[in-house]
């Protein structure tokens, strides 16, 4: 009896699994088709895209689409400013965070309890955006470039997360180690523990400068001088309309027809696209583990 | 190291005798928590700064507030804003187009990463689970600006590629969207594409911590692939599962303002004005802070009551709480 059913159950395992491999296939290739596409968009004659003729192959390749794209002062412009904000947002909130995240991981500190109650209230009650609005106001910083690095700098979901990384058993007693041997808090923080926490360090400043890069919220409410705007404010001009938008209509030349501006306009998107998600493609190749390790810390932490 | 915990010993006694006071000072002097403090305060003082005076200026929701005076100046008006915004019309519909929205993204949008998870888990190919890992988290490296850009470009009614699909099957083009009926749809769809693979990460590593004798006992026993699904991996994930539940519940008039602000269209908004985004017009464009401040809070109130009374339901249900 035990044998016919081991031998239906190896006939179902194998069933079972050409059917989930068959159902990762479909799911990668719902993914990656629009992605794909996007590219080939973006290198083919724009009559085939705008005819819906392009399916797997790029058709009649041209690169006029991006020697658009970078002839557009404000989107390099943009370009730049999202390079800065990333890179300074995200070192100045990744090294806060590591700071406050140790003393929060000690249990034995007297301030354990009450910040970590006062941080996580701010998690559940928030005074809103106008409240918010009116305090940046007051301090003057509307409209400066320092006010993309500052409104929501820190967040607590990262301190969670890193205090439960220097909480982690292995550092624990390293710690403990370094206590008994009179080494002062600064001694054993900068001395032991940053040099050995290269994955949260890295995993903190890899979700601080995607999160600065790709947001765009802040920057609706905060900016309008067009100088300090980050690049997704750019984009969003360019691409969340159903229309041609007038910033698309300045980056032509005023020879340049309406259907011809039509055409161009559509191929510009398409490249634009691949422009703004490269450099995030790249990051998250490099430095997948990071990025997993960061989300799995979370949640086992709960 | 003897000598130091007789010592340590020693002071503790020492120690129990002293005042409060003196308490303090040994522990911020002698054991160095200055340091400790020292460390913490950029971010309280950030807090205070950024979470705290906002949470002060919550008041104005009750005050008649123009941004030229001081708050502390501004006449009191009580609970004048909430009357007119629960008597306004836009009350019922912000109401029920948040709900919807926010129930329909969780009901659709829960099953999927547990489900992916799991068939990623039971998968044997160890390449492929790897491949489409990868391929299935790069999603939510795109921004949401660039996502909806996507969405405009992909479901065109002239050009996109989906209404040329449809075209195929004789289906007239559709204006996904600009119609009312589409919103929603769109967005709990393009929201699955998106956050599915970043989702099931914390499942799957929830699945992969599972003790693999439970799988080859299960073996033994003759459990079919199923069985071992429903026996070892459900409950094995279930703590996250409902952890994750109660906190969406918590969220449920928190859907994603941004992107919803960005599918926004005059024409569809019958469907698409939300809590957020309503807030976000009435305080920064026609700049009504107090009213908007107002809407907010009510906002805030309702979420906190359902994230306290769903904990308290999984606590009595399942022993399972978010603290």
């Amino acid at each position: 009896m035990s044998n016919i059913r081991a031998i239906k159950s190896s006939r179902e395992d194998a069933i079972f699994e050409v059917v989930t491999k068959i159902l990762l296939i479909i799911a990668c290739l719902i993914i990656l088709y629009p992605l794909y596409f996007i590219i080939i968009a973006s290198i083919s004659n724009p009559d085939y895209v705008i005819a819906g003729k392009l399916t797997v192959f790029p058709m009649d390749v041209t690169f006029s689409g991006y020697k658009k794209i970078f002839r557009f002062r404000n989107l390099l412009n943009g370009y730049k400013n999202s390079f800065f904000y990333a890179l300074i947002g995200g070192f100045i909130s990744a090294t806060l965070t590591l700071f406050a995240a140790y003393p929060l991981s000690k249990k034995d500190f007297s301030g354990h309890k009450p910040f970590t109650i006062f941080l996580l209230i701010t998690m559940f009650f928030q005074g809103g955006m106008i409240p918010l609005y009116i305090v940046v106001n007051k301090l003057g910083l509307r409209n400066t470039p320092y006010v993309l690095l500052i409104v929501n700098g820190i967040q607590v979901w990262n301190l969670l997360v890193t205090s439960s990384y220097f909480k982690s058993s292995h550092i624990e007693s390293l710690n403990e180690a370094a206590e008994i041997d009179g080494c002062s808090h600064f001694g054993y923080f900068f001395k032991i523990l940053l040099p050995i926490s290269r994955p949260i360090i890295v995993t903190m400043l890899l979700f601080y400068a995607v999160w600065q890069w790709n947001d765009f919220f802040r920057a609706m409410i905060y900016l309008d001088n067009p100088d300090y705007q980050p690049l997704q404010i750019v984009l969003k001009e360019l691409l969340a309309t159903s229309q041609v938008s007038s910033t698309i209509y300045d980056m032509m030349e005023d020879q340049e027809a309406l259907t011809e501006m039509l055409r161009a306009a559509e191929q510009m998107k398409y490249g634009v696209i691949v422009m703004a998600t490269l450099p995030m493609m790249v990051v998250y190749l490099t430095m997948q583990k990071y990025f997993i390790q960061g989300i799995t810390m979370g949640s086992v932490k709960g | 190291m003897r000598t130091n915990e007789i010592a340590s010993a020693n002071s503790m006694k020492v120690q129990k005798k002293h005042s409060i006071a003196h308490r303090i000072k040994h522990k911020l002097i002698t054991r160095g928590e200055w340091q400790l403090y020292l460390l913490i305060l950029p971010v309280v003082v950030y807090f205070i700064i950024f979470h705290y005076l906002p949470m002060y200026g919550v008041q104005i929701a009750f005050r008649n507030y123009s941004i030229t005076k001081p708050i502390l100046e501004a006449k009191w008006v009580g609970l004048t804003y909430f009357k007119r915004f629960l008597n306004s019309p836009m009350f019922p519909q912000l109401m029920k187009n948040t709900v919807v929205l926010s129930f329909y993204d969780l009901v659709v949008g829960f099953p999927f990463p547990v489900i992916f998870a799991v068939i990623l888990n039971q998968t044997q190919s160890k390449r492929l689970v790897k491949f489409t890992q990868t391929v299935t988290f790069a999603p939510y490296f795109i921004s949401m600006v660039v996502l909806v850009g996507m969405l405009y470009l992909f479901l065109s009614p002239t050009s996109g590629i989906v209404n040329k699909l449809l075209e195929l099957f004789g289906v007239s083009p559709i204006y996904f969207m600009a119609e009312t009926k589409w919103f929603r749809h769109v967005y709990v769809l393009s929201h699955v594409w998106q956050r599915t693979g970043y989702q099931a990460i914390i499942y799957f590593a929830a699945l992969t911590s599972v003790d693999p004798g439970l799988y080859e006992a299960a073996t033994i026993d003759g459990a079919t692939r199923l069985e071992k699904i429903w026996h070892i991996d459900i409950p094995s994930i279930m703590p996250t599962l409902v952890t994750m539940l109660l906190l969406s519940v918590g969220r449920i008039l928190n859907v994603d303002t941004q992107r919803t602000l960005l599918m926004q269209v005059a024409t569809n908004l019958e469907t698409s004005e939300i809590f957020g985004t309503y807030v976000y017009k009435v305080g920064l464009i026609n700049a009504q802070f107090s009213y908007s401040t107002a809407i907010d809070l009510f906002k805030t109130f309702i979420n906190l009551t359902l994230l306290i009374l769903t904990n308290f339901i999984s606590k009595k249900l399942t022993e399972e709480s978010l603290w």
